[in-house]
């Protein structure tokens, strides 16, 4: 298999501020690769950079074998992007908004009319086509968008936050049709997230991504093996510190994180070791308030890497089942 | 080739959102009805310009065709700052044709629309009463009316380039085109004002549009009209050489 993207030492710097820190890594064609990582970690300037939107500082890329520096215009030429924010025309159609592009593109007219056609059937907007883009809704502007990345038959698609501000359920219409189109148009997908289901999912690999660098590079089931087979979950609070001392005391866990009152174990065997941990915490007088027990997410992975969530509030458990406990215990 | 469908492109979207904006239109229509209609009618009965056999009206007419070109080119540069707000400057930026033919094709577009609009304002004219000179002189006016609207969409247009937000641009515009509007001979003759509004008019590269279409219409020559044709191709090309200068460095 070849190499879509080959990134090596790419830097930048915004005045005093590095915001990508010397990062190097590969994509395969024909995956989908995803850059996961909290807001402000360097994605979407990976992504500017990549697309020549943005001039490195250090370092630099190839894409399809082209240098990003030396010829913008050839990498301009194979890739296909959908922006973070939204880059349509509103006073023009579905279609013409595709018209355009395809024509900017020098898409052949014989061929435009049919790939249109083609694409807006895929996303499933054909009967909205004639329609202003100003009557879309936020999922069906997305969706144009992906249908416009794909006219001139791009090599490698850069979605940048594909599925940010959309609801549950266009968001996981998006998934469906980022991964068909990744296998009928045998396009590499490479992708920017703060979504850890979407990078779990979706992608075939994953860069954890914070603060300018790459903390962890894999497919999603190995990071995730990374942590362990269970993540037990105690909230706390105040106290959470005196806890997570006397658990490290007794040997009960390895590996234990401590974020705003609320105690993370990542271990083989989570269900076995909660009789073990309350009565430690009854033991050193410290209240337990809940318990979860759950399947590695990669934001577990994250947090193992950087002591830190991608977002604050509770990722989407696979497997979760909480106890709430008496102050005084069973 | 590539660049040639590139900057048709570019230059259909204008036409295409042009077409849609009706309001706009209209509104835009207001401005010259009312100089001819109300200030012409008006004023003419009390002025009297020696000139023999030129009314007012006829003498301004001219005037006011130029001010709804350079109004409807000049502010047409905005939407180089309105693609930017609402983000679709992106999607131009980052396909592989080159700013110069996005510039070109945006120039072409604004400057279209000025174009059609003094074409109204010249039939409104003629609606009124206004008689011009000669078809010939008619037809070579309408060549200096392409010439006014490219020059001043270029420079709307480069202007917009250097700035990031439309109401900005929109309060810049105001205080450049007013003075351009009225420093022009438009609304009274070159040779009755004192040396130093003069000097003033003749600075205003706006003068020498209005000057030129008096000379073609009504066959009132004040400037050569080579020297008005030259100055106004000259400024042309200067506002187009730094619109694609300014645009190039703009950052999506």
């Amino acid at each position: 298999m070849g190499k879509a993207i080959r990134v090596s030492g790419l830097t930048k710097f915004y005045g005093d501020l590095l915001a990508v820190d010397h990062i190097s890594f590969e994509v395969e064609e024909g995956e989908i690769f995803g850059l996961l990582g909290p807001n402000g970690a360097g994605k979407t300037t990976t992504i500017k950079m990549l697309t020549t939107l943005l001039r490195p500082s250090d370092g630099t890329a190839e894409v399809c074998g082209y240098d990003i520096r030396r010829e913008p215009d050839a990498v301009r030429r194979v890739i296909g992007i959908v922006f973070q924010e939204p880059s349509l025309d509103l006073e023009l159609t579905g279609r013409e908004n595709m018209e355009f592009h395809a024509r900017l593109y020098d898409v052949p007219k014989g061929e435009m009319d049919a790939r249109i056609e083609e694409l807006l059937k895929l996303v499933e907007l054909q009967d909205w086509a004639d329609r202003l883009v100003r009557n879309y809704s936020g999922g069906m502007r997305r969706r144009l968008e992906i249908a416009r990345s794909l006219l001139h038959h791009p090599r490698v698609l850069f979605l940048d936050e594909p599925t940010l501000g959309l609801d549950p359920q266009s968001r996981r219409h998006v998934w469906s049709y980022i991964s068909r189109i990744n296998r009928e148009e045998g396009v590499t997908i490479i992708l920017t997230t703060h979504y850890m289901e979407e990078a779990d999912q979706l992608c075939d690999r994953v860069a954890i991504i914070d603060k300018g660098r790459i903390v962890a590079l894999d497919t999603p089931e190995k990071l995730k093996g990374i942590v362990g087979g269970d993540v037990l979950t105690l909230e706390v609070g105040p106290e959470a510190k005196r806890l997570m001392e006397a658990i490290r005391r007794r040997g009960l866990a390895r590996n234990i994180q401590i974020l705003r009152g609320q105690i993370t174990l990542m271990e083989e065997d989570g269900e076995a070791l909660i009789p073990a941990l309350l009565r430690l915490a009854e033991e050193v007088g410290v209240p337990v308030n809940s318990v979860s027990l759950r399947k590695p997410s990669l934001d577990d992975v994250f947090l193992y890497f950087t002591g830190e969530r991608i977002r604050s509030q509770a990722p989407e458990p696979m497997m979760m089942w909480r106890m709430r406990m008496m102050r005084r215990g069973r | 080739m590539g660049e040639l469908k590139a900057i048709y492109t570019i230059w259909l979207r204008e036409m295409l959102r042009w077409r849609r904006d009706r309001a706009s239109l209209l509104s835009s229509m207001m401005q010259p009805l009312f100089w001819l209609f109300i200030f012409g009618v008006g004023m003419g009965r009390s002025v009297r310009l020696g000139l023999s056999g030129v009314s007012y009206l006829t003498f301004l007419a001219p005037g006011v065709i130029a001010q709804n070109i350079l109004f409807t080119a000049f502010f047409g540069g905005v939407s180089v700052l309105y693609d930017l707000e609402f983000g679709f400057l992106k999607e131009i930026l980052v396909t592989p044709i080159s700013r110069g033919a996005i510039v070109a094709g945006k120039v072409l577009g604004g400057a279209t629309t000025a174009f059609i609009q003094g074409l109204i304002v010249l039939c409104l004219s003629l609606l009124l009463g206004v008689r011009y000179n000669s078809p010939l002189g008619l037809a070579a006016s309408l060549g200096v009316m392409a010439l006014l609207s490219m020059a001043f969409m270029a420079l709307g247009l480069a202007l917009a380039s250097g700035l990031e937000r439309a109401a900005s641009f929109q309060r810049i515009g105001r205080f450049t085109t007013m003075p351009m509007w009225f420093l022009s001979g438009a609304l009274w003759p070159l040779d009755q004002c004192p040396t130093w509004l003069r000097l003033l008019i003749l600075l205003n590269p706006f003068t020498y549009g209005v000057v030129a279409l008096r000379t073609l219409l009504i066959g009132v020559n004040k400037i050569n009209i080579a020297l008005s044709i030259g100055v106004l191709t000259v400024f042309t090309l200067l506002m187009l050489g730094l619109g694609t200068y300014l645009f190039s460095r703009k950052e999506a």
